[in-house]
């Protein structure tokens, strides 16, 4: 591979005061985990009462587990005490008592019925499938939460928009904003998150940060040098043979929220040693001489997740074609064979 | 003359800017702020400089700060491996603890502004500048006041103490000056394909003064050694000097080629089997850690316990250097906070050794008894032995060991600071109903009466030091005896000062 020349700068990089308007705001909705958490467990402990579903499941336009749409299955209480013979009726009804505003039901242009639903899937890789739609808004900027990551989507052209994302959290809560200020949550029990350490970065706007792994002491262009152009799979890590780096987040949208995340499997095969992981990025036309906010996730030992808000400055645009890296912002993963 | 007047008025009024009145009204104080803490007002008044608990008072008057918003601000300066891997991740720990998050601002200079925000309204509770330079330049500007607290990989040598003196920042040795934040060591590293399996601090020292240069000296392969070491000016590297190379009045050559980052140095060697480096215990990276030989057949690897006993010869207590003024409230806490076992588990995390006490079954250290055995001789007889064995029959040891400086009854700043964690420990009822052994231990010079009384003489100082700082313990229920046994228990070879320092100690066990 092509390596461009490196700039070792972690901190020769200029820098004034600079101010983020509304990027910080954006990323400040995220320092309110501790609510989303609370809601999260009681949700997770009373799975069986049906309010606490409808509060959790309710969208701002309350429409969500409301209409006739043919995919509630996640949404509607599995123990609703209503007889199978009427069940068309029977959830209109109950929907329109749960929201009481909305009278007649919207429909998008396809015909389906308006309102917000977001449901999860945990998968292999400790990961979650997150299926977001909401058919009256197509092509629309979607802020995905989850423990601390901030991200961006955008839904097509049916209102839909899935996502696979690396959680850090057992069980993974997910919020999911809507332009119109609606949110929905929806939570997913990830069996396998111990089976791996899982750093992320996350970054504001478009900046082309990038998450760079060197598996036991590998330098640049081996095997063991995990970065979104050598990503490694699931399958790698699954097998015990390394780690996978995942980019997630669109940014075909205003604003977006990109991260890459770095999973590597806690039982490798036999290997001990050192993850030594860098934040690096090429300087471009497009990024040189910017203001940078980002975030680092660090997932720990105790399930607790570390999070520490970043801000920089990007080389200037004299040093176009170099990369900047940063090193020591994340730490050193440590593997100890069993 | 009205003119003047009314000028000295002016520079009258500004001078009291704040008042100062008791809650119920009884004292009243004016004067002009000096400063405030987030918990103290000093000001300037006719009686001289006063510290006022602001809790107590009520302020008015121009000069008074906002009690709401006060921002807590500290600087802090010196070793990268401190101030880039151990602070960061305990900064974050700190404030996540109380509800704050961090936000990290990377400036110029290898400077980065943690900004910790109460999660409630965004407001700032406290500023933390982080500069990552060297050992050096952290104690220097402490001399200076470009910092408030030095982060340092050695204690401060006789001419920065001396300095130190002189610019009125005073004695840099005492313990409320410093703090050991967390453990690590001086490591001799290789690559894992490297078949040497340990070396002495002699051999250690010739090669890195350029005396060796061929594994085939070693018993190794015929191969040049490739010699690795951190900067020059780096505290890791003044550390080597002093400790390894000093002892045999031999300085470091200039072939080594020279590495900024701990890690970076283990994965160079890592990469060439005819590498040698002198790392850290804590960034061993992918290399292999080579254990200690003495000449007389002792071997000591380096691990968390023996670190945290300092039974390995070069461990390397990461420190902090205080400034003789009162801090504020936010950064005495957050030094506290280095005491905890939230701490505790973020400095293992990190690769280093936290400084909890534990504790290990004597009965499982036949090893060390066995020492004992080889080193009976004419000196030490049948029945020492015999009352040693009885002694440690059904006792635990404790992580804690005090060691002294050569020479002295003075403890290292590794020991002083277990002496204050094991007052903690007893204040806390950790050993209530239970017998703590303070026991002494000698090296092998001199006569083994004099070792002996010398070693009895150093566990009971200890034992007193200990009863000291516990001040808030009840010592009624826990038992603090002291003894000694002379030069009975080597654990190093008395060949060398590193070891000789190993052998004079005090350990403490519990039964």
């Amino acid at each position: 591979m092509n390596i461009s020349p490196r700039v070792i700068a972690i901190a020769t990089i200029g820098l004034g005061v600079f101010t983020f308007g509304t990027l910080m705001s954006e990323a400040r909705t995220a320092t309110s985990r501790p609510l989303y958490l609370s809601a999260a467990r009681s949700l997770f402990q009373q799975d069986t009462a049906p309010e606490s579903l409808e509060t959790v499941a309710m969208s701002a336009n309350g429409l969500t587990s409301g209409g006739i749409s043919p995919d509630e299955d996640l949404i509607l209480p599995l123990d609703e005490p209503e007889p199978p013979t009427l069940p068309q009726p029977g959830q209109l009804a109950q929907a329109a008592e749960a929201t009481t505003t909305m009278t007649d039901q919207a429909l998008s242009p396809f015909g389906l019925p308006c309102g917000l639903s977001v449901s999860t899937t945990a998968s292999e890789g400790a990961m979650v499938a997150l299926d977001i739609m909401d058919p009256c808004q197509p092509h629309s900027r979607v802020i995905i939460e989850h423990s601390g990551l901030n991200l961006t989507g955008r839904t097509d052209v049916m209102g839909l928009l899935t996502m696979d994302v690396p959680v850090f959290e057992n069980p993974a809560f997910f919020t999911v904003r809507m332009p119109d200020g609606t949110s929905d949550s929806s939570l997913a029990l990830v069996p396998d998150l111990d089976s791996y350490y899982r750093v992320g970065l996350q970054w504001n706007e478009d900046r082309a940060l990038e998450l760079h792994a060197m598996e036991f002491g590998a330098t640049y262009g081996d095997p063991g040098h995990i970065w979104l152009d050598h990503a490694g799979s699931i399958d790698r890590a699954v097998s015990g043979e390394g780690g996978f780096v995942m980019q997630v987040g669109s940014a075909d949208v205003d604003n977006p929220m990109l991260a890459q995340i770095y999973s590597f499997p806690r039982d490798t095969l036999d290997d001990t040693g050192n993850v030594r992981l860098t934040i690096e990025a090429p300087v471009t036309e497009t990024n040189c001489g910017q203001d940078t906010l980002a975030r680092t996730l660090e997932l720990e030992e105790d399930g607790r997740v570390s999070v520490i808000e970043l801000t920089f400055t990007l080389p200037g645009c004299d040093a176009v074609g170099d990369y900047l890296v940063l090193q020591n912002l994340l730490h050193d993963l440590r593997v100890a064979s069993n | 003359m009205a003119a003047l007047s009314i000028l000295m008025m002016t520079c009258f009024a500004s001078a009291q800017d704040v008042e100062l009145r008791s809650l119920d009204g009884s004292v009243e104080l004016s004067g002009t702020i000096i400063g405030f803490d987030g918990e103290y007002y000093r000001i300037d008044s006719i009686f001289g400089p006063l510290t006022v608990n602001a809790q107590g008072v009520i302020c008015r008057g121009p000069g008074c700060p906002d009690l709401e918003n006060y921002v807590a601000e500290v600087r802090f300066m010196g070793a990268p491996v401190i101030a880039e891997q151990l602070f960061p991740a305990l900064i974050e720990r700190f404030a996540n603890a109380r509800g704050l998050t961090v936000r990290r601002q990377i400036l110029a200079e290898n400077r980065s502004l943690f900004a910790l925000m109460r999660g409630e309204d965004e407001t700032l509770a406290a500023r933390f500048y982080i500069t990552a330079t060297t050992t050096d330049a952290g104690l220097q500007a402490l001399l200076d006041r470009d910092t408030d607290v030095a982060l340092a990989l050695r204690p401060p040598d006789d001419t920065e103490a001396n300095a130190a003196e002189a610019a009125d920042q005073g004695d840099l040795s005492m313990v409320a000056r410093s703090r050991v934040l967390a453990l690590d060591a001086l490591m001799p590293l290789v690559a894992p394909t490297n078949p040497i399996d340990a070396l002495s601090l002699e051999d250690l020292a010739r090669i890195f003064a350029g005396e060796i240069t061929n594994w085939q000296d070693l018993g190794g392969p015929d191969a040049p050694i490739a010699v690795h070491l951190m900067d020059m000016a780096s505290g890791h590297t003044q550390d080597v000097a002093a400790r390894i190379m000093a002892p045999f009045d031999l300085r470091i050559s200039d072939s080594a080629e020279q590495h900024a980052d701990a890690t970076d140095l283990a994965d160079a060697v890592a990469r060439d089997p005819y590498a040698i480096g002198i790392g850290r215990y804590s960034r061993t990276g992918n290399a292999r850690p080579v254990p200690l030989r003495g000449a007389c057949g002792f071997v000591q690897n380096a691990t968390a316990s023996s670190l945290k006993s300092e039974d390995y010869p070069l461990t390397a207590p990461l420190l902090m250097y205080l400034p003789v003024r009162r801090m504020p409230m936010m950064v005495r806490d957050f030094m506290r906070f280095f005491e905890s076992q939230d701490a505790d588990r973020v400095i293992r995390r990190l690769g280093f050794v936290n400084q909890g006490i534990t504790t290990q079954p004597l009965a499982e250290q036949g090893e060390r008894l066995a020492n004992a055995v080889v080193a009976a001789g004419d000196e030490i007889s049948l029945d020492d032995l015999q009352d040693l064995v009885t002694a440690m029959a059904g006792a635990e040891r404790l992580s804690t060991t005090l060691r002294f400086e050569e020479g002295t009854t003075a403890l290292d700043p590794q020991s002083l600071s277990a002496v204050s964690r094991l007052a903690r420990e007893i204040e806390r009822g950790a050993f209530d109903g239970r017998d703590l052994i303070f026991v002494g231990f000698s090296d092998g010079q001199g006569s083994a009466g004099a070792n002996l009384r010398l070693s009895r003489g150093r566990a009971e100082a200890v034992r007193l030091a200990v009863i000291a700082a516990a001040e808030e313990g009840d010592l009624n229920r826990v038992s603090l005896q002291a003894t000694g046994f002379g030069e009975a228990l080597p654990m190093a070879c008395d060949d060398s000062a590193a070891g000789r320092a190993v052998n004079r100690r005090v350990e403490v066990w519990l039964r």
